[in-house]
């Protein structure tokens, strides 16, 4: 069974007077341990079929399952639920919790989800020492480097031990070198953990990385390999 | 999991996180506080001294007549002294003080001019308790007891009159039976206060214009004063149940334009709260609602991230009740604080005149009401909280990704 499926699904904009196609039909299946790229043109669709999968918005039409959960049948609450337990977000702008520290913002996931207090500082320090920020977990937001601030996302996407990631656009604010590390943290812990990995970027060197290549265009799948 | 302690440290860090934006907002909720306590007590203040102004001229909180009496005030309309379940009824706690007193409508003469006058026989030490006649307000020797001979007269007469202290007088007036009878007066005290009163009302010891007008021990009134001004209808019930062959009335009765004033001057003073606890209030509100949408892309984060909806909600209710918790402790202090240093009285200079003609003293003594401050407190936090309510609802009634790009745009 597919980890992430989606049916037909379409999603419709209202731009001032005009409504915006931004998906025309998109059927897609992803199994479980895929490292998956979703490129395509900017205003193609990559974006809202990401924030559709992770219930961040809803389609016009169609349905998206993950693990075998249609979408269109939870509520916000129950969506919340979803994210929090299931799927682990990545953002181009970090978004980060500024009052907390790097440490927090990755302990903060596991608080939701309930887990104590020893056990999550223990997790937290494990995660961050893992993406190379061993040094640097006391320090918030304001205090990091962009690349700093997207491993600390990167780790709080980790924490609470999703069953997927969803990236959009990661590498998009960092240097080269910082985008090959975090591109390889990424492919790691696909290999290693089995995490299924959906990531929407214009970067090329995104490709170097993946597995399966999804090209968006228009608002459908133009190519799949 | 306990939540409360997921989301109380975090409201706590954001409320300081624009450090000058959160004391600013919380200075704002100070004034807010601080403006309703204060103009709570000054309209309060502005109310009480209206009425004590009223019952202190010679009302009292009530009187008792002979039958008719209010409506032809003359010297054969007198009753017996108080006695029996009447002088019971006057002796009970809930009685602050009583007084007797014999009035008779008069002309006064002197070597110059002529006035009509009211004048009053009464018992001068249980005056001073009922009214404004205290002997610390009048210049002279004054009336020594209910016997004492002389009249007291005011300022404003004595000038009309053209005499001082120690000049006799002529005072003219018909007896009980009928007959116009004449007494030679000293003037023993000339008394301040009550302007109004000045211009005609003359006082003599009881004894004397009960002599003066053949009433032997009876007497036109009883003025009294209840222990609480909450307790004056009670207080006039049980005494016309004690003298029911007399003619109790309350001060609201004796003086209904005084009493009609006083109650346009309160509903006005209402009116005045609710709009300045209006203005206070859009104010505040503007404040928080600025605040709440400046972060809605930060609340579309946290969903994003799983928080429920119930849970945001609860964060942010939590971080407004902190904000102007901390904000109406101290408005409460700033407030009780400006009280405090005008519980000396606060001198309406210039406004005096007008002031009068709302019934107020030149002088109001503003107190320090702790309901009054409770509720303003309380307006101000419960109006806080359900403003901050409005934006993180809309906030978590849309799907985050609204929330975060809108917020971005």
């Amino acid at each position: 069974m597919a980890v992430i499926e989606c049916i037909d699904v379409k999603k419709t904009y209202r731009s001032g007077q005009v409504d915006v196609n931004a998906l025309r039909g998109v059927s897609l299946a992803i199994e479980q341990g895929e490292f998956v790229a979703l490129t395509g043109p900017s205003g193609c669709g990559k974006t809202t079929l990401l924030n559709i999968i992770g219930g961040l918005d809803r389609p016009k039409s169609g349905d998206v399952c993950v693990e075998g959960q249609s979408l269109n049948d939870l509520g916000n609450s129950d969506l919340a639920d979803l994210r929090l337990r299931r799927i682990g977000f990545i953002f181009q702008a970090y978004n980060l919790v500024p009052v907390l520290s790097g440490l927090e913002n990755v302990e903060f996931i596991m608080q939701l989800q309930g887990v104590g207090r020893a056990d999550r500082r223990r997790r937290a320090s494990e995660v961050l020492a893992s993406v190379g920020l061993a040094e640097v977990q006391a320090r918030r937001p304001a205090e990091l480097s962009g690349g700093q601030q997207q491993r600390v996302a990167v780790a709080r996407a980790l924490a609470s031990n999703p069953a997927i990631i969803l990236a959009d656009e990661p590498t998009a604010n960092l240097d080269s070198r910082t985008s090959q590390a975090l591109l390889e943290l990424m492919r790691e812990l696909n290999e290693k953990e089995n995490l299924t990995l959906v990531v929407a970027s214009h970067d090329p060197k995104v490709l170097e990385f993946v597995r399966r290549h999804v090209t968006v265009v228009d608002g459908r799948i133009h190519s799949d390999t | 999991m306990n939540l409360f302690s997921l989301i109380a440290p975090l409201a706590w860090r954001n409320l300081w996180r624009h450090r000058g934006r959160t004391l600013l907002t919380m200075l704002a909720v100070a004034i807010a506080v601080a403006a309703m306590i204060i103009m709570g007590s000054f309209l309060s203040a502005w109310s009480a001294s209206a009425f004590d102004r009223t019952t202190a001229a010679l009302t009292g909180h009530g009187q008792i007549h002979a039958v008719g009496f209010t409506d032809d005030p003359t010297v054969e309309r007198s009753m017996a002294p108080p006695s029996g379940p009447l002088a019971a009824a006057l002796a009970r706690d809930n009685v602050e003080a009583w007084t007797p007193r014999v009035f008779a409508p008069a002309l006064i003469r002197s070597e110059r001019e002529s006035a009509p006058i009211s004048l009053y026989g009464i018992d001068p030490a249980r005056e001073a308790a009922v009214s404004f006649l205290h002997p610390g307000d009048v210049e002279g020797t004054g009336l020594g007891d209910s016997r004492a001979p002389g009249i007291v007269i005011g300022r404003f007469l004595a000038e009309r009159l053209q005499v001082s202290l120690g000049r006799r007088l002529v005072i003219a007036a018909q007896d009980v039976d009928g007959e116009i009878e004449e007494i030679g007066v000293e003037v023993v005290g000339l008394y301040r206060g009550q302007p109004d009163l000045q211009k005609f009302a003359v006082f003599a010891s009881l004894g004397q214009v009960q002599e003066f007008l053949g009433l032997g021990e009876n007497i036109s009134e009883i003025a009294f004063l209840a222990r609480q001004r909450s307790e004056i209808n009670t207080l006039t019930h049980s005494l016309a149940l004690a003298a029911p062959d007399l003619d109790v009335k309350r001060w609201d009765q004796l003086q209904p334009f005084a009493a009609a004033v006083i109650e346009m001057t309160d509903n006005t003073n209402a009116i005045w709260v609710v709009v300045s606890f209006a203005l206070v209030s859009f104010g505040l509100i503007n404040t928080i609602l600025m605040v709440l949408y400046e972060r809605m892309r930060e609340f579309g984060l946290l969903q994003a991230l799983g928080m429920k909806p119930g849970l945001l909600v609860a964060q942010v209710v939590l971080e407004s009740t902190y904000l102007v918790v901390c904000g109406a402790v101290f408005g409460a202090a700033l407030g009780t604080g400006t009280l405090l240093t005008l519980r000396g009285g606060l001198d309406l200079g210039s406004l005096g005149r007008g002031a009068q003609m709302f019934g107020a003293s030149e002088r109001l003594y503003p107190t320090v009401d702790v309901s009054q401050i409770l509720l303003a407190c309380a307006v101000v936090v419960l109006l806080s909280i359900v403003t901050s309510l409005y934006p993180v609802l809309r906030a978590t009634r849309r799907v985050p990704i609204t929330v975060l790009t809108r917020a971005q745009t």
